[in-house]
């Protein structure tokens, strides 16, 4: 793996979600997109005429840069009328891990330094950055990550794992029952 | 103006849908059972269907064991783009499959993970325009299979593998009542390992097959032989193409042929 483009890497591999993402911002785009979408399926299920706000929870495990999940959001969300001038709420949920064989307990920072190989394991994208593949699927955590303490892959996940709309404000376009 | 809470709308099924817009036609290859040479079926027949002139995808779904990166002597890296990742090219088969993610780590997934990670395997791998995808599904009717047949839904034909054994057949009979009760087609039987070709006379490892019959209690049109091909382990030992056997060749060939064909009418 070349390191030129982003020296940093080898002064600090591992060293949290906040570094990767600073680099990596393309797939922040993909997910809005995928948000969007989620809004316009579910707005016409329930025939909502227009989105005032959403509240998204963004699970700390696919290491994504808030302030450009914003900024896509923001951007794709004017081109569809439903969701136009939408104000998105982003919040951060955490996630922990418990051992299921010695009882530890660990956080993300923690556990991406157990991830062995991880200079192989990075992805490239177009744009020169460099993620773990948890940046793109973070169920992988499974078979990346091990806990800390014992070595371990029998642990539990909780919160943090994926992006969720979790609340919406809109305005009603007529009939239809809520199904969320 | 209306509020509407305690939700919980996951956005990777919208992603997943878009992504696969790309392809006209998915062919789930499954078996319901494990070591019946789906995966090879799965590889050679979307080679021959590139050698076609078809622009054919191959996604390994083996959450477990994928292990089409070895019939394949996959050694490229896969990239991310704005998109999701972009699948890697193998002379013209655009190619998927965990090991590109995970490299030698073990799959040690929990059971609610599966259908997550499924969805994200689909939400995140960006296809070409495709005429045909081909999924090596894993064994077994849990998530692993019930996920994709609903994101996929009517794009999908499937092509159930199975031996003469009648172990395998018990297996996959099973997996034949799960596809009927989904309303989903089942297009063809494979039976692998069917025949061993000795030159002067051809033996049956097996016996004689039954296949014929869970076809017809199936009502599934196409039934096809492939046979047990001694050359194949040594070819892939090589790391050359499964199509560089020329019995297992000439047969995949044939299967691919057939099968352009069906799907023209």
């Amino acid at each position: 793996m070349k390191y030129k483009s982003f020296p940093w890497f080898q002064l600090k591999i591992l060293s949290g979600a906040r570094v990767f993402s600073r680099y990596c911002k393309m797939h922040e785009w993909s997910i809005a997109e995928g948000i969007v979408r989620s809004l316009e399926a579910f707005a016409e299920k329930n025939s909502i005429k227009r989105f005032v706000a959403v509240e998204i929870n963004v699970g700390e495990l696919a290491m994504l840069d808030l302030d450009v999940l914003n900024e896509a959001l923001k951007t794709i969300s004017q081109e569809h009328e439903r969701t136009r001038n939408t104000v998105f709420k982003l919040r951060i949920e955490h996630v922990t891990f418990t051992c299921n064989k010695c009882g530890c307990k660990w956080g993300l920072q923690r556990g991406l330094e157990t991830i062995k190989g991880s200079e192989d394991l990075m992805i490239e994208d177009l744009e020169g950055g460099y993620d773990l593949p948890l940046h793109y699927m973070p169920e992988l955590v499974y078979a990346l990550m091990r806990c800390p303490s014992c070595g371990s892959r029998d642990y539990k996940v909780e919160g943090g794992r994926g992006v969720r709309i979790i609340s919406v404000t809109f305005e009603n376009g007529g009939v239809g029952e809520h199904v969320s | 103006m209306e509020v509407l809470g305690n939700m919980s709308v996951d956005p990777l099924y919208e992603m997943a849908v878009q992504k696969l817009a790309s392809v006209k036609k998915v062919i789930l290859i499954a078996s319901g059972k494990g070591g019946v040479g789906k995966s090879l079926v799965a590889v050679s027949l979307a080679l021959a269907l590139r050698n076609k002139g078809f622009k054919v995808g191959l996604l390994d779904l083996d959450l477990h064991g994928p292990s089409t990166g070895v019939l394949l002597s996959v050694e490229e890296k896969i990239k991310g783009d704005k998109h999701g990742l972009v699948p890697i090219n193998l002379n013209g088969l655009e190619y998927m499959s965990l090991a590109l993610l995970v490299g030698d780590n073990p799959l040690a997934l929990k059971g609610d993970v599966k259908e997550r990670l499924i969805l994200e395997i689909f939400a995140e791998t960006k296809w070409s325009e495709l005429d045909f995808l081909v999924v090596d599904l894993p064994p077994g009717t849990g998530d692993e299979t019930i996920v994709p047949l609903r994101l996929i839904g009517g794009k999908a034909v499937v092509f159930v593998v199975t031996t003469p054994s009648r172990v395998s057949i018990s297996v996959v009979t099973r997996l034949l009542r799960l596809l009927r009760d989904e309303g989903i087609p089942v297009k063809c039987i494979i039976e692998n390992m069917a025949y061993l070709n000795l030159g002067d006379r051809v033996v049956k490892p097996f016996g004689e097959s039954e296949i014929e019959k869970v076809a017809e209690d199936f009502g599934i049109d196409w039934v096809y032989k492939l046979p047990l091909d001694p050359g194949l382990e040594e070819v892939i030992r090589k790391r050359e193409s499964p199509l560089s056997s020329q019995e297992w060749s000439e047969s995949i060939k044939k299967l691919a042929g057939f099968l352009a064909e069906k799907l023209k009418s």
